[in-house]
């Protein structure tokens, strides 16, 4: 089963590290309550989800594909735009 | 004069034991802002690039910014400009804390520290009254006794001051600046010139206030810079709660956690150094610099014979056995650089840090070269009067104070990782750019941060140009750390922009929850000087320009924009960021082009023109 970790607040919500079940990181991200996931109605753009290392943004996004032996790991960043930007 | 300023510069000439007041050159204070800005503008007027740092000749400036001692949320920061004693080059080390404000609220914008003290002094500031004295009895001291002590002598227990520890007395080439007992101006070895020139400290009292031009909408600004960082999780929550060292973990996932001497980026400690262990284990509360609404500091206590001997008197529910830290880069240094995930050692190294008055990045990072050189038999015990494994808790914390004493090995330690590496025939051990260490991103893993250690003006500094807010963060931008895509551009902006925040004299973390943008209203209503996003831009580029000409002149320009051959050419053996290897070669040229310099990276006089440097 893939090992998914959460950092920092999200803490709260699961312990450090733990093995989930699901094909995909939309699976595992059920596992977060609805107001971390959708606190505006659209998914949290503070949340960074990592599969083995890798930002999902540079993957296939929620549909990314879950091996077992697959690492998921999410963290809230959470700014409002460096200059610039 | 323009708001924001007092309009005076202190000028103290320990040689000859003079001090005189001048009013401040206010066309430089308009064209770069202040700070880091400022005080460049005075050095290259000044100063002379080719000496050797320890020179008597060479002056050093603590330079506040406009919005320094104001109500703007982090306007706290004060820096010091000079050249650096661990890398020749041109150093502008920042540091916050109280002290800033009160040299503005004694009446000075800044202090031009010239020449050498016949003995041991301290100069002592109370608003008008100016003096230096005898420091004779406090040479030796640690920072916190000289602080302690300074109070008690003068009478005036609510004085601040900045101080070297034997570190700097002992010229150990990272040795830092401490105000506050643990906020530090750390790096390129700012302590050191001090020390150089016998001046122990900077005691200041002041009871002015800082003038602004339009303090309605001055407050009206401030608030509204305030509110925005309230609505950000990484000013609003993740950083008061965590610290900075909740990037341990952030940066360990990512692959990009260089772990001992940067042979590996995954360090299978993290976890029990990481600043989620660290809150629920170690903290007592967080801390806040002057006028801050962040409050990232981190006030850690140790348990049982392991705690130290300093009282924090932040609070009453603090008095304990405390200290101070460590900060995520620390953190880092002394713990995956040198294969070291036990906390409390991290935390004790720290206070000595802090204590001695020793940057702990470089010292950390020097360290986990000679581990380096100690795993493969370069180095031996005769030679280092102890094992230096990686791994060696006990190493680090006698290696810490060894160093700053320049007893034994640490008097090798002492000199930096550069020369350590050079002097046992192994340059390649050493993992920094122009002497200064790396800070805690693998730029392998992280490839702009490698453009922007690379052509870091003060040395490598993970300060300058943080890209590890598009790359990791995705702030503001989400951009993949593992290409090159779209690095010069973003790495030449955050400098400029950087370049402004630091003068400005703001704490440049207000930057993970506001932007430009924010700030600049503070900036015209409290100068009055109608600096637009363009002119403000443009400012940093004119600071980030300056900077780079003295260092040509200090002969640090042409080819030594350039990394570690491990950076290079050795791939990371493992983990997310496996097979990378940092593609300067790529990034470079586009950055030469970007900022209108030569194909070999030289200023060139249509750019100093345009920018008002002929």
């Amino acid at each position: 089963m893939p090992v998914l970790k959460l950092l920092g607040g999200l803490r709260r919500f699961g312990g450090g590290q733990q093995q989930v079940s699901g094909k995909t990181v939309r699976d595992v991200l059920g596992r977060l309550p609805a107001q971390v996931l959708f606190p505006e109605g659209g998914l949290n753009r503070d949340l960074e989800v990592l599969v083995n290392g890798r930002n999902i943004s540079f993957l296939a996004g929620l549909e990314t594909a879950l091996a077992p032996d697959d690492r998921v790991t999410i963290f809230l960043h959470g700014a409002r735009g460096y200059p610039g930007g | 004069m323009i708001g924001g300023w007092t309009g005076t510069v202190l000028r103290v000439n320990l040689t000859r034991a003079t001090i005189k007041k001048e009013p401040l050159r206010e066309d430089w204070a308009r064209d770069y802002v202040g700070g880091r800005g400022l005080g460049a503008r005075y050095l290259w007027e000044e100063g002379d690039p080719t000496i050797d740092p320890f020179s008597p000749k060479n002056k050093m400036l603590f330079v506040t910014g406009p919005l320094t001692g104001t109500n703007a949320s982090c306007g706290a920061r004060y820096m010091v400009v000079t050249k650096g004693a661990l890398t020749g080059a041109i150093t502008t080390s920042n540091s916050g804390g109280h002290w800033g404000p009160e040299l503005k609220f004694a009446g000075y914008d800044m202090i031009v520290v010239e020449g050498r003290a016949a003995r041991p002094s301290y100069l002592w500031i109370h608003n008008d009254q100016v003096e230096l004295r005898d420091a004779t009895h406090l040479w030796g001291k640690g920072v916190w006794d000289t602080e302690e002590m300074i109070r008690a002598e003068s009478g005036v227990p609510d004085c601040i001051v900045a101080s070297i520890g034997p570190a700097g007395e002992n010229l150990v080439r990272f040795a830092a600046i401490i105000n506050d007992l643990h906020r530090a101006a750390g790096r390129s070895g700012v302590g050191a010139v001090m020390g150089s020139k016998l001046l122990k400290a900077i005691a200041v009292r002041g009871t002015g206030a800082v003038r602004l031009t339009d303090p309605r909408g001055f407050m009206a600004s401030s608030w509204a810079m305030k509110a925005k960082l309230k609505e950000s999780a990484v000013t609003a929550e993740g950083l008061p709660t965590y610290g900075s060292e909740v990037l341990v973990n952030v940066i360990n996932e990512h692959g990009a956690l260089p772990t001992r001497n940067h042979q590996e980026t995954v360090f299978e400690h993290a976890e029990d150094m990481s600043g989620e262990t660290l809150t629920e284990t170690r903290l007592v509360a967080n801390k806040a610099c002057f006028a801050c609404t962040i409050a990232c500091g981190r006030v850690t206590k140790l348990p049982g014979e392991a705690a130290g001997k300093y009282l924090v008197n932040t609070h009453p529910r603090n008095w304990n056995i405390a200290g101070e830290g460590p900060e995520y880069e620390n953190a880092w240094a002394m713990g995956a650089d040198c294969g070291i995930g036990d906390l409390d050692a991290l935390i004790k190294a720290n206070w000595l840090c802090n204590d001695l008055g020793m940057d702990p990045i470089s010292f950390g990072a020097t360290l986990a070269a000679a581990m380096e050189l100690y795993d493969k038999e370069v180095l031996t015990n005769s030679q280092t009067g102890m094992p230096l494994r990686f791994g060696s808790a006990e190493a680090l914390v006698a290696m810490a104070e060894k160093t700053a004493y320049r007893e034994g090995f640490g008097d090798m330690l002492a000199e930096g990782s550069k020369r350590l590496t050079a002097r046992f025939g192994h340059p390649e051990f050493f993992m920094g750019v122009r002497g200064q260490e790396f800070p805690a991103y693998d730029s392998r893993a992280i490839q702009g941060m490698g453009l922007g250690y690379a052509t870091s003006n003060r040395g490598a500094c993970h300060l300058k140009s943080y890209t590890v807010s598009p790359e990791i963060l995705g702030i503001p931008t989400k951009m993949d750390p593992h290409v090159t895509e779209g690095k010069a551009e973003i790495t030449k902006i955050f400098q400029d922009i950087t370049s402004a925040v630091d003068a400005s004299g703001l704490c440049i973390f207000l930057t993970f929850g506001v932007g430009l943008e924010e700030m600049l209203p503070q900036l015209v209503a409290a100068t009055g000087v109608p600096y637009t996003m363009d002119s403000l831009t443009r400012a940093g580029e004119r600071i980030w320009n300056l900077e780079r000409l003295w260092n040509e002149r200090a002969g640090l320009g042409k080819g030594s924009d350039t990394l570690p051959k491990r950076i290079l050419s050795e791939p990371i053996p493992s983990g997310p960021a496996k097979g990378l290897v940092n593609k300067l070669g790529e990034m470079l040229p586009e950055y030469y082009r970007l900022r209108g310099w030569t194909e070999e990276g030289e200023v060139t006089p249509a750019k100093r023109k345009e920018l008002g440097l002929e």
